[in-house]
């Protein structure tokens, strides 16, 4: 477990459509002393993405209305949000889906079900860039 | 098959003789010309029906095709979330994010998280497995230094097998042999003969990996010092669904589905290669695999 | 779907069950009332001379007396207007040109869908060439 530090309190965004794994995500972000804010769909995580200047955004690839490609692509062009990595987690595993996600511009990519420690990993690695 | 007697007078009859008058061989002539345009056209009929009926189970064929993919990629998504949010939710608990977990109640999440897992293996060998069958695995064809894939994969290993205190040994000759292939899809297939060299390998044994080229092949040999397969598991061992009766595996959670070899032919087959098992009880196992460097 | 058709005789000749039961139905859901059947040239014969059918389809390739000695044998026994069609498999000139030889008055090629040959039989029964 790491020590929190409250004056640099990182914010992560997690965009994802299955309430369910949303929560968990948060649970466990929560307790590595994460700040977490969600978003329910492509649309709703652009928009936060904007406001919100998130440290982090992890998102999914397949949801309704605007999907993960797409929403990641609008968070990497638009000036306000284009340095925020991203972190596309997914359970499609093709060697297509892999390199439309760097195609359009996430900086890392896990298949689900994940690891907790591996997205753990990812997450610091991510946020010390 | 015996001709009957009548069907050589037929033949005579159908000749024209040499002391026919003119008329009558022209007559002749004309109906072998009829005879003939008429074979034409009902071979040209029929072949249009041919045709049309192929073109017909063609459809069929691609209807199926179809389905097929919807099914894997449905599966795909439809199996994995629910498995997601249950390992998640497990680790969360594990994790204390939810407050301290008694010792007794930990063994049995422990077991829970283990299986949740062993699931998500094999729900992923199922869906690779028909992937490659169905021919929808997208590859990416490349040339690249086969050691390196060796060494890479090797590397990997290395924290398991020193939890069983094996000694992992590398045998690469040094020239540096680069084949056209799918990267990715070697690396699958070295890990999962690692991955099974190290299950049956006893604590303190030793597994090499060994490498040999010529101009045409590339030839990758993993070999076990476990305790052997016999004759007859080795005919089917490359079959899916097979798995070899293991002593040291008593968990669930540690067998496979049988998948994993099978997965491996799979690819060595599409770059054009061969695999192959050389073993005898008690005197471990030696997996081979060779491709052509130019492979398709 | 004519009166006609429903007393027309008609006799099979094929020694593959599936395309004699398959073309049975056909025939019968064509309207055609009396089939019967055998599943060699010699049965055939036998078939033919205590039935007197009308049209008879014969296959080309038979084991024992070959489809084209069958169509010949059978035409010999009359009616004048006994009509034959030469089914086969696959489609060949050569084969063609044999079954006419032989008398028949036309060549059809059997597939999944029967109804080529039904299409045959009815023009044969109509009269038209």
């Amino acid at each position: 477990m790491t020590i929190m530090d409250f004056s640099k309190k990182k914010k992560i965004l997690v965009v994802e459509d299955e309430v369910q794994l949303a929560e968990g995500l948060e649970a466990r972000l929560h307790l590595e002393g994460y700040q977490v804010i969600r978003a329910a769909n492509g649309k709703e995580g652009v928009d936060q993405a904007r406001s919100q200047q998130p440290d982090l955004v992890i998102m999914d690839l397949m949801m309704p209305k605007v999907n993960g490609f797409d929403a990641c692509q609008m968070i990497k062009s638009d000036d306000r949000t284009k340095k925020i990595p991203v972190l596309i987690l997914t359970a499609m595993q093709t060697l297509g889906a892999t390199d439309d996600a760097f195609h359009a511009g996430a900086d890392a990519f896990l298949p689900k079900p994940y690891n907790s420690e591996r997205l753990l990993e990812k997450v610091r690695r991510l946020l010390d860039s | 098959m015996r001709i009957p007697v009548q069907k050589k007078n037929n033949a005579a009859r159908d000749r024209a003789r040499p002391d026919q008058n003119p008329e009558e061989e022209i007559a002749h002539l004309r109906k072998e010309l009829g005879d003939m345009e008429w074979a034409c056209r009902k071979t040209n009929d029929g072949i249009k029906i041919l045709y049309k009926d192929l073109e017909w189970k063609n459809e069929e064929l691609k209807k199926l095709d179809k389905l097929r993919s919807k099914f894997v990629s449905t599966v795909s998504h439809e199996l994995r979330t629910p498995l997601a949010i249950i390992i998640q939710a497990i680790e969360n608990l594990l994790a204390g994010a939810f407050g301290p977990v008694p010792e007794k109640q930990r063994l049995w999440l422990d077991r829970i998280n283990e299986n949740a897992e062993h699931l998500s293996g094999l729900l992923a060998e199922i869906l690779d497995l028909s992937k490659l069958e169905n021919g929808k695995e997208e590859r990416k064809l490349e040339r690249f230094d086969m050691s390196d894939l060796v060494r890479h994969c090797v590397d990997n290993m290395q924290p398991l097998a020193q939890k069983k205190n094996i000694s992992l040994l590398l045998e690469i000759p040094p020239a540096s042999p680069t084949v056209w292939a799918s990267s990715r899809q070697l690396f699958q297939v070295m890990t999962n003969l690692m991955g099974n060299a190290l299950k049956f390998s006893p604590a303190g044994g030793k597994i090499t990996v060994a490498f040999e080229e010529d101009k045409s092949t590339v030839r990758v040999s993993v070999t076990d010092t476990g305790p052997g397969i016999s004759a007859e598991d080795l005919k089917k061992i490359f079959d899916p669904f097979v798995q070899v009766e293991n002593d040291s595996s008593e968990n669930v959670s540690t067998k496979g589905i049988g998948l994993g070899l099978t997965i491996c032919r799979e690819i060595v087959h599409l770059h054009k290669g061969r695999i192959w098992a050389e073993s005898e009880p008690g005197h471990g196992s030696r997996f081979v695999f060779e491709i052509p460097r130019e492979s398709q | 779907m004519t009166e006609s058709q429903m007393n027309e005789r008609i006799l099979i000749i094929d020694d593959d069950q599936t395309d004699r039961k398959m073309m049975k139905k056909f025939l019968e859901k064509a309207g055609f009332g009396i089939i019967s059947m055998a599943d060699s040239g010699e049965k055939g014969l036998e078939v033919a001379r205590t039935e007197k059918p009308q049209v008879v389809i014969v296959d080309t390739l038979l084991p024992g007396m070959d489809g084209h000695e069958t169509c010949r044998r059978i035409k010999e026994l009359g009616p004048e207007d006994l009509k034959i069609i030469a089914t086969t498999g696959a489609v060949d000139a050569v084969d063609a040109g044999r079954a006419r030889k032989a008398g028949a008055d036309d060549y059809v090629v059997k597939t999944i869908d029967y109804a080529y040959v039904v299409e045959a039989v009815q023009k044969v029964v109509k009269g038209t060439p």
